[in-house]
């Protein structure tokens, strides 16, 4: 026991020894502030991602201030390593041009807030659910359950579309008719499509719009708000109910069958030539 | 056994209140179009409301006990039958009608138009939901309108703006054109035009949610009365009076708003402000 002080004592007594003693403490008073940072943070009214951000900035500053602070006292010049630091800084700022450009547009990003976690994006093509808004890129989870991670540069220099972040929705249903239609027996028909589709928003109300005249159809559209979570159901649904509603009327869809329903014809001169197909 | 029909009566048979449905047995309540059915197993509720599309439709039939296990049976296979799983074997069954949880939207059969300085009274009437508690101290289980609701957006762009239920039926100028109905509330709204030029109403928005409901001595269903003032700005102040329906005779507290009635209640609430 008299060895094991005497060992003790015999260390204490070297310069190294303690400044390495002070150094650990001034890194654990460190971790410790961070600690006491991080938690205070977690009581501020912020924003997921802002909280992440500002933690992640403060609990580096803190650490590099106290490992700067430890090194003194370990006895090593900081103005030779600040100096080498400047150098080795711009070395890697070359190398490291792209990652900077996704740091900072990543910080524009989360100023902007053109989205946020947990709304539905498409950004060049892709589309899918924002899982995080990380400081170089954005990660995005598909319809299908498959993981894009997306450069901040990338989005911000793009379009991004947000389909989550309005209350409502517009569906467009276009539809291709035959010549022959009567396209206001046709309108009529469409809109009480959308009248009964109870998904469907009495106000904006549904309308109906002509596209073009195509080679050997008319194309119309049918355009119906909604719930923007009802969005698919309702596209689904209206189009059920449109072919149901189309053969129940008699009016031809180009390229299906003809529909079975004795309707009376929009085109009288087209009539004969019709049921003389089909006796065929 | 309790048997109520009420169809051909002109008074609207108290349909809300405490039931005993005892153990392996059910009852069945028709509200107007709508018709609830509650079956009672051991450690389980079973219940089924199917909202009526009948907007007519005024009669309370009460059934209970009702003769359910064939019916239930066959309406497991076809209709969305809810279950609820209980620990005790409380029999006791509670229905409260509830006010929509989103404002309401009605418009007049015709537009109308307010001039200048000049005030109209409307009535506006609201389907109703239906509440289902169970237990000595009621737990919600089922809270459901009785009646389809249709959806409307009300506001100045399709970006800003809110989600409001559309009313089935028009707002109307005079109380008589208005049917009571057991599954309906009627409001009145009083319009003050305060501004210079004529206020023309295509639609109205009621803030439903901030309304208690009231029943007269009659049995109908009245929300609390709603005065708007049109002050030539967008948001315009909307008073709810706090007392009983000046409509509503005899009138007792059914429930309270679903929100808490702001003092200065700001909103928009027409769906055309001017008229020239």
């Amino acid at each position: 026991m008299s060895q094991i002080l005497a060992w003790l004592e015999a260390l204490w007594s070297m310069d190294m020894v303690r400044a390495g003693l002070r150094a650990a403490a001034i890194m654990a008073c460190g971790l410790l502030v961070t600690r006491m940072v991080n938690r205070q943070m977690s009581s501020w009214g912020m924003h997921v991602q802002h909280r992440m951000l500002l933690r992640r900035v403060a609990t580096g500053a803190v650490l590099v201030l106290a490992l700067a602070l430890a090194l003194a006292e370990l006895g090593l010049q900081l103005g030779v390593l600040l100096g080498t630091a400047g150098i080795v800084t711009v070395a890697v700022g070359f190398a490291a041009q792209t990652s900077v450009s996704n740091l900072i547009s990543g910080l524009f990003l989360m100023g902007e807030q053109p989205f946020r976690v947990g709304e539905t994006i498409t950004v060049g093509g892709t589309t899918g659910e924002v899982l995080s808004i990380d400081l170089l890129s954005v990660k995005l989870c598909t319809s299908d359950n498959l993981l894009v991670r997306i450069p901040n540069e990338t989005v911000l220099k793009g379009n991004v579309i947000n389909l989550t972040r309005l209350a409502i929705r517009r569906c467009d249903i276009k539809i291709s008719v035959s010549y022959h239609e009567d396209l206001g027996r046709v309108r009529s028909v469409l809109l009480d499509v959308a009248e009964h589709e109870p998904a469907c928003l009495k106000n904006p109300k549904p309308s109906f719009s002509f596209v073009e005249f195509g080679d050997a159809r008319i194309a119309v559209q049918l355009s119906v708000w909604s719930r923007r979570e009802n969005h698919g159901a309702v596209r689904n649904a209206l189009a059920e109910g449109i072919k149901r509603a189309f053969e129940t009327h008699g009016i031809e869809l180009p390229g299906g069958p003809r529909p079975a329903a004795a309707a009376p014809a929009s085109n009288p001169a087209a009539a004969p030539s019709t049921t003389a197909q089909q006796q065929a | 056994m309790q048997q109520v029909d009420t169809s051909m009566s002109s008074e609207i048979t108290q349909w809300w209140g405490t039931y005993e449905v005892e153990l392996d047995s059910g009852g069945q309540w028709c509200i107007g179009p709508a018709r609830l059915l509650v079956y009672r197993l051991a450690h389980e509720w079973r219940m089924v409301l199917e909202p009526g599309h009948d907007p007519g439709a005024s009669g309370v039939a009460i059934e209970l006990p009702a003769e359910l296990p064939a019916q239930l049976d066959h309406l497991m296979a076809h209709a969305q039958v809810r279950c609820f799983g209980v620990s005790d074997d409380s029999t006791q069954l509670v229905l409260e009608p509830q006010l929509p949880d989103q404002p309401v939207v009605a418009t007049p059969e015709r537009k109308v138009e307010i001039p200048a300085q000049g005030e109209l009274t409307v009535y506006v009437s609201s389907t109703l939901w239906l509440r289902v508690s169970v237990g000595r101290t009621p737990r919600k289980l089922l809270e459901l309108p009785l009646q389809p609701m249709a959806e409307t957006w009300f506001g100045r762009s399709t970006h800003e703006g809110e989600l409001c239920y559309a009313s089935r039926t028009p707002c109307r100028l005079h109380l008589d054109d208005l049917a009571v109905l057991p599954h309906r509330a009627i409001t009145s709204v009083r319009v003050q035009n305060q501004s210079r030029l004529p206020l023309v109403i295509s639609e109205l928005k009621l803030p439903v949610p901030y309304l208690a409901l009231y029943a007269a001595s009659n049995g109908s269903l009245w929300t609390q009365d709603v005065v708007v003032e049109h002050e030539e700005r967008e948001l315009m102040p909307v008073q709810i009076r706090q007392s009983a329906p000046q409509h509503a005779e005899g009138a007792t507290l059914v429930a309270s708003a679903r929100r808490q009635t702001l003092e200065n209640l700001m909103m928009r609430a027409f769906g055309s402000l001017f008229s020239e």
